[in-house]
């Protein structure tokens, strides 16, 4: 029962910063999902393609996400996506709030070690 | 050496393993399984499938794949149970099913026809092939026992129209599949094995064991008891079942429904597990799968054996007796209906087995299309004959009957039935006689004449010899049954000790034959004597045999082409020589009657010519006369 927990907790916490992240990286310019994970890889944060491609489909269908056909050079064109404007609310909203969790979190983690 | 399989895929063209290939398959609709849960699964499984084609091409290009490079995309991708634990939808879906659970719904996803039983099992909790047995076992009792309605196929109906569609979580923790990973024919036996977790070849021996002890029942003789009857129920019991498990077990397709199948908890760890325990039970137990390949289709070779005979057989007996069509069937939707079951459903499905094996002894992949084809043009079969059956079952689900007696004198000790059937149709025994198999006689303006006589012989409470006629028929309800039944003529003549009976019964042509039989009982008490012409036997023996209880002595076999001699004795046995020289006083009685009836004849005949002669004497005389007379004038 505990080690369920646990893993639902670190799964939760994982999935609501991976969809920080993605947008965080998408805001910076037109992006292709593998390069995506290429670039949570290389920063750390291990995540599979199976679980970008459903994030990215779900935000697009709420409309953060836009996307277009780009020609590539190998096969069939590829689907690049950007931010929308809503996506770049949605962005600021969610900054916002992991600015007041991570402080706070800081503050109340190191709180802790001082004691110890 | 592997196999290398050439693909294109996604708009790509990739040389394969073979084995790599099948992983990559099952991989593929472990995915499209998972996504089709959700909403815009169809869009997110086309965009993995467009970045699968594209990791293959980065890592191999013009190579060929190995089972390495799948294994490599597979942990690029991710397999469905890692998503699962990244995914709040999860929750989602869990108190979706939770709500779910306590009402009825028919299940959208997991359905033969239209979920029905499915979802009676969801709601049940239990594996929906228990729901499936219970309802083909039901309907299939009501078809034998010819209700007039169906109550499963009614309730079914029912069910259809009443409950909502719903995608419905399985819920069972251990689930019985078809294991396509280690089949012979369809993968039933090793699926139950898997369920049982026993070995697959004892499944497999125990569908076997009452075909082989046919076998061994049909070379070998057990006179004390009928192996060969228990044996043969059982091999039918033992091919039906399969037949049937082979169609409502679903296939496991992907890695859950293996652990499913094993009542194993669907983690990460069991499913990595699974997909290494996959590989060895495809190199386990070569040698004894060859072993059991071997005799499934030396058992598919012998029933083709068997079947292909029997269905020309039918069709030789249907095009003979085609005017049976016009009797029976009556109407013209009826005969349509015929027509379509025995060559769908009877002839295609052979000549489907015969070209299967072809294609397979040619070592054919399956075509898609063709089985596509034959299950569409099967389907119709389906549809007539359960439509025929039905309108039959309509026109014939009650049953009635009307008794006649006839008794004889006490007087008379020896009974000789004949025939009024004056036809010398029947009176040559040929090898293959056309006339067996029609049971229709002739066609008269107003009737069918149908040899549906059976007659049978019984011991006598009475001390005197007595009949009796029973007229039955089939209707649409009791009443119309009875009078089909009295309506049918059967007219006997009486003349002392000589019953003539007709060979068939007249039944009007206005109306189709509602299945009217007559059964002549002839009770004979101790001591006396019913002997049977054998040209009434016969006449009606051939297609309906009379069944002889009592005791009878000229012979043993119908077949025997002979007066029946029925005389009653008590059951203590009697010895063999009274017993033999009772037959020859019969025998010497009926000679004499016969002699007699001969000499009658005989006499008759004498006379006749006699008063022939004595006329055409008395004719020329008078001419003599006449011309006397001219001469005078």
């Amino acid at each position: 029962m505990s080690t369920i927990n646990t893993d639902n907790i670190q799964s939760q916490m994982k999935k609501g910063l991976l969809e920080f992240c993605i947008l965080s990286i998408i805001k910076r310019g037109e992006s292709y999902p593998s390069d995506i994970v290429a670039e949570l890889k290389e920063s750390g944060m291990q995540v599979l393609e199976g679980t970008i491609y459903p994030l990215l489909t779900r935000l697009k269908n709420a409309g953060y996400l836009e996307y277009r056909w780009v020609e590539s050079t190998t096969g069939p064109p590829r689907k690049y996506f950007t931010m929308s404007e809503s996506g770049k609310e949605f962005y600021n909203s969610l900054e916002t709030t992991w600015i007041e969790i991570s402080t706070a979190v800081e503050h109340i983690t190191k709180a802790k070690r001082n004691q110890q | 050496m592997e196999k290398i399989i050439q693909i294109e895929y996604q708009g790509r063209n990739f040389s394969i393993e073979e084995s790599a290939y099948q992983i990559f398959q099952q991989y593929e609709l472990d995915l499209k399984q998972f996504f089709s849960k959700e909403e815009e699964g169809d869009e997110i499984f086309a965009d993995l499938q467009y970045r699968m084609s594209e990791i293959l091409e980065q890592r191999c290009g013009q190579q060929t794949i190995y089972k390495k490079d799948i294994e490599a995309l597979i942990e690029m991708i991710g397999k469905p149970i890692d998503f699962e634990t990244n995914d709040t939808g999860n929750e989602k879906k869990s108190t979706l099913y939770t709500s779910l659970k306590k009402k009825l719904f028919r299940d959208k996803k997991d359905k033969i026809i239209a979920g029905v039983c499915s979802g009676i099992a969801n709601y049940f909790s239990i594996d929906p092939i228990i729901v499936r047995l219970i309802f083909i076992l039901f309907t299939i009792f009501n078809i034998v026992t010819f209700l007039s309605f169906n109550i499963g196929i009614l309730a079914y109906i029912l069910f259809w129209v009443i409950l909502t569609p719903a995608i419905l979580e399985p819920n069972v923790s251990k689930k019985l599949f078809r294991n396509p990973k280690d089949k012979i024919l369809g993968g039933v036996c090793s699926g139950i094995a898997q369920f049982f977790n026993i070995e697959t070849w004892i499944v497999r021996l125990l569908f076997l064991s009452p075909i082989l002890l046919g076998f061994l029942s049909n070379h070998s003789n057990f006179s004390f008891v009928n192996v060969e009857l228990i044996s043969h129920s059982f091999y039918v019991l033992s091919i039906v079942s399969y037949i049937l498990l082979w169609f409502i077990i679903p296939m496991a397709k992907v890695t859950t429904d293996y652990m499913l199948l094993k009542g194993e908890p669907i983690n990460i760890n069991t499913i990595q597990n699974t997909t290494t325990m996959q590989d060895l039970t495809n190199k386990n137990n070569n040698g004894l799968n060859k072993f059991f390949r071997v005799i499934a289709y030396f058992i598919i070779a012998l029933i083709m054996l068997i079947m292909i005979p029997t269905a020309i057989g039918i069709l030789i007996a249907v095009t003979f007796s085609y005017n049976v069509a016009d009797v029976v069937l009556f109407t013209n939707a009826n005969k349509v209906l015929a027509m379509l079951s025995l060559t769908l459903f009877i002839a295609l499905p052979i000549i489907g087995l015969i070209i299967w094996v072809i294609r397979k002894i040619l070592g054919y992949k399956p075509n898609k299309s063709l089985r596509a084809i034959f299950i569409g043009l099967n389907t119709i079969g389906w549809v007539s004959i359960i439509l025929l059956a039905a309108s039959m079952v309509k026109q014939n689900n009650t049953y009635s009957s009307t008794m006649q007696k006839i008794s004889l004198p006490s007087n008379i000790d020896t009974l000789y039935i004949a025939s009024t059937d004056t036809s010398n149709l029947y009176n040559e025994v040929v090898f293959f006689d056309i006339n067996q198999v029609n049971f229709l006689m002739e066609k008269t303006t107003d009737y069918n004449l149908i040899k549906s006589v059976d007659i049978n012989y019984q011991e006598s409470k009475d001390s005197s010899i007595y009949i009796e006629i029973e007229k039955s028929s089939f209707g649409e309800n009791r009443g119309f049954a009875f009078k089909h039944a009295t309506d049918a003529v059967f007219e006997y003549q009486l003349d002392s000790n000589i019953l003539k009976l007709p060979a068939h019964v007249s039944v009007t042509n206005k109306e189709p034959y509602y299945l009217q039989n007559v059964q002549v009982t002839v009770y004979v008490p101790e001591g006396k004597t019913v002997i049977t012409a054998k040209k009434y036997n016969r006449q009606i023996n051939k297609n309906f045999h009379s069944s002889k209880r009592g005791i009878y002595i000229n012979h043993h076999d119908r077949n025997v082409d002979e007066d029946y001699i029925f005389t009653h004795r008590s059951f203590q046995m009697q010895d063999q020589e009274d017993q033999n020289e009772k037959l020859k006083d019969a025998q010497e009685k009926l000679k004499e009657t016969e002699e007699a009836q001969l000499e009658l004849i005989k006499e008759k005949e004498r006379e006749l010519a006699e008063a022939k002669h004595k006329l055409d004497q008395d004719k020329s005389d008078q001419l003599k006369e006449i011309e006397e007379l001219k001469n005078k004038k």
